[in-house]
């Protein structure tokens, strides 16, 4: 099971987080400030680390910036206050994985620990699984119902990007933006195309499919 | 997860775009710059005090020449010797007293002006944000300081806006919240005595759920409300692009509007803009979920984006519960709801919100409605 350390001044709110987590079947470690929670990780195995900004002693900044400058790459998910782009923009610059601004709705932060820890274990392992099919990012394979194929770079680029995030949206300009780069002389017709190549290849897996959402873009839908 | 256009693919864009449009450069700051006149005076003045110094170099020099010509005819009877240490005290001397007195003369003019700027910045540090410095001489020509005299103005203007908007803020704060958190506290405390049914339990706990979330989304929206309403000027311009923006919008409220099975029709344009990005998408972000929150399920929302003779044109419809006139004409005030029934309730400021942010980037917003048919908003952007 997973550990998750939640890092946060106020004790109620610190009791609520970890009551929420707790009920998700997630393991809670609480600390009251940075400090506490560097002394943590050095005790405990932790897997996700749920943290708020305004702390005395040391704020989240300074605790995220020490975690990542030692090579530390748990996944963070800051949770303040502070709404200004501003201090979001500095969150992801330190390091942190995710932000949300209090007060926050526990239900969403339960599915963006649970995306998290995910994303997570993919970036760990290089590998993807969905179903009976699994997405090698090393190789570049694709291990499923229909074979094992090496695939395009594009392509499984493409496909393990969609499948990563389950049921979101992706525009045809961000897949393009983040999959090919700009020196190519590609537009968004092209994302359609390779779209439809991973659909000829993957027509009868029982465990996704390629969405087209109108308008917007494309996702990629689990089937259970 | 907030999804930036990758460094590279923006500049290229940018700069076809900016081939596109030679002329427009993206500022950074919307600040008052100096107006033709006001240049015109600067480079002026500078000509004028280049010409002043060198006239006090030349009748200094022509006044000692005088003296010293005085000094050698009259005393050509007294014969005092005058080796060249006396002859450069006397022209130091001469220098010193004629530079000192022409220059003062001169400069009170320039330092009148200065003087008063520098009363007007002890006045606002005193904490009087009203003071104000004369921008027009009697004539009612810009004066050679003009454009500092402006700016003062303008730094004192936003001064005076964050005292009111402080003022302001909590007066709004404290009438919107004390609703909510007065049934909150009240059905607390009835929560604590022993004798309740389990309807009555359960129907309080609702009450105090809902009116928490509310007042969740309320501490948002109000400070950011506050911010705009004193706004002048738009920092933080960036270039990007208006339809993926859009689009990244209405991504964000897939869940409410998947659940709704509501269907939407686009058709943007790809048109790139320059303003503050996250103002702009407060904007799409209040129009669109108010378009799925008043559209029945099943229904649709469509989004024409366009341009038209240097205007962009946003036409948001949906084909919800609509409006009637009296709603129409009041959807725009701050804190008005038109539906105050218990599930769609809101908080009334959305709009507003969306109506400032409109008019800091100098564009307008209509609406048109039609009970039982459904609303459609027009946003116009000047380019």
């Amino acid at each position: 099971m997973f550990n998750i350390m939640v890092v946060e001044d106020d004790a109620n709110q610190r009791k609520l987080m970890a009551t929420v987590l707790g009920q998700y079947g997630y393991t809670v470690l609480t600390a009251c400030d940075g400090i506490e929670a560097l002394d943590l990780l050095d005790k405990k195995h932790v897997d996700l680390i749920i943290l708020d900004i305004m702390m005395p002693r040391m704020d989240g900044f300074e605790f995220t910036d020490t975690l990542r400058k030692s090579g530390c790459n748990i996944p963070i998910l800051m949770v303040s206050a502070k709404q200004s782009p501003l201090d979001k923009r500095k969150g992801f610059i330190i390091g942190t994985d995710d932000y949300m601004t209090k007060p926050v709705d526990e239900e969403e932060m339960v599915l963006r620990v649970g995306a998290l820890l995910r994303r997570s274990k993919i970036i760990n392992e290089h590998k993807l699984t969905v179903g009976s099919t699994t997405l090698y990012y090393d190789s570049l394979t694709v291990h499923s119902p229909e074979g094992e194929q090496e695939l395009p770079q594009k392509e499984f680029l493409l496909l393990f990007k969609l499948l990563s995030y389950p049921n979101k949206i992706f525009t045809r300009r961000q897949l393009m933006d983040e999959i090919w780069d700009m020196d190519s002389e590609s537009d968004e017709r092209t994302v359609d195309v390779h779209i439809s190549r991973l659909r000829d290849r993957y027509r009868s897996n029982p465990d996704f499919e390629i969405s087209t959402v109108r308008g917007l873009g494309y996702k990629a839908v689990h089937h259970k | 997860m907030t999804k930036k256009i990758n460094s590279s693919a923006k500049a290229k864009r940018a700069d076809d775009a900016s081939k596109r449009k030679k002329d427009k450069k993206p500022k950074k700051w919307q600040i008052v710059t100096a107006s033709g006149q006001e240049i015109k005076h600067r480079y002026t003045m500078r000509f004028w005090f280049s010409i002043i110094v060198f006239f006090l170099f030349l009748i200094t020099c022509v006044f000692t020449a005088t003296i010293f010509y005085i000094i050698q005819g009259s005393l050509l009877t007294v014969d005092i010797p005058l080796n060249s240490t006396a002859l450069i005290g006397a022209v130091a001397l001469s220098c010193v007293v004629v530079g000192v007195a022409l220059t003062s003369i001169a400069s009170r003019f320039i330092f009148k002006r200065l003087d008063k700027i520098s009363e007007g910045m002890r006045e606002i540090s005193k904490g009087n944000y009203k003071t104000r410095v004369k921008e027009k001489d009697k004539k009612g020509q810009i004066s050679e300081f003009g454009d500092l005299e402006r700016s003062f103005n303008q730094m004192a203007t936003e001064l005076d806006g964050i005292e009111i908007f402080r003022n302001d803020f909590i007066d709004n704060f404290s009438h919107e919240f004390k609703t909510p958190i007065v049934l909150i506290r009240g059905f607390a405390k009835q929560m604590q005595s022993e004798q309740l049914t389990e309807e009555q339990k359960r129907e309080y706990l609702d009450i105090i759920v809902s009116e928490s979330e509310r007042l969740a989304n309320m501490s948002t929206n109000i400070l950011l409300l506050s911010k705009l309403e004193n706004q002048q000027i738009v920092s933080d311009r960036t270039d990007f692009l208006l339809d993926e923006q859009i689009r990244n919008v209405i991504i964000l409220l897939e869940e409410a509007w998947g659940e709704k099975n509501i269907e939407f029709e686009l058709e943007l344009d790809e048109i790139e803009y320059n303003f503050n990005e996250e103002m702009m998408s407060h904007v799409w972000m209040n129009l669109f979920s108010n378009a799925v929150k008043f559209t029945e399920s099943g229904g649709k929302i469509s989004c024409k984006l366009y341009t038209e003779n240097d205007l962009v044109i946003c036409k948001i419809s949906d084909s919800g519960v609509g409006m009637d006139e009296s709603t129409l004409s009041r959807i725009f005030e701050k804190f008005y709801q038109g539906d105050t029934s218990h599930k769609t309730r809101g908080h009334g400021i959305g709009l507003n919100i969306v109506q400032r942010i409109i008019t800091l980037a100098r564009g307008s917003i209509k609406v048109e409605s039609k009970l039982g048919e459904g609303s459609t908003f027009t946003v116009t952007l000047p380019m």
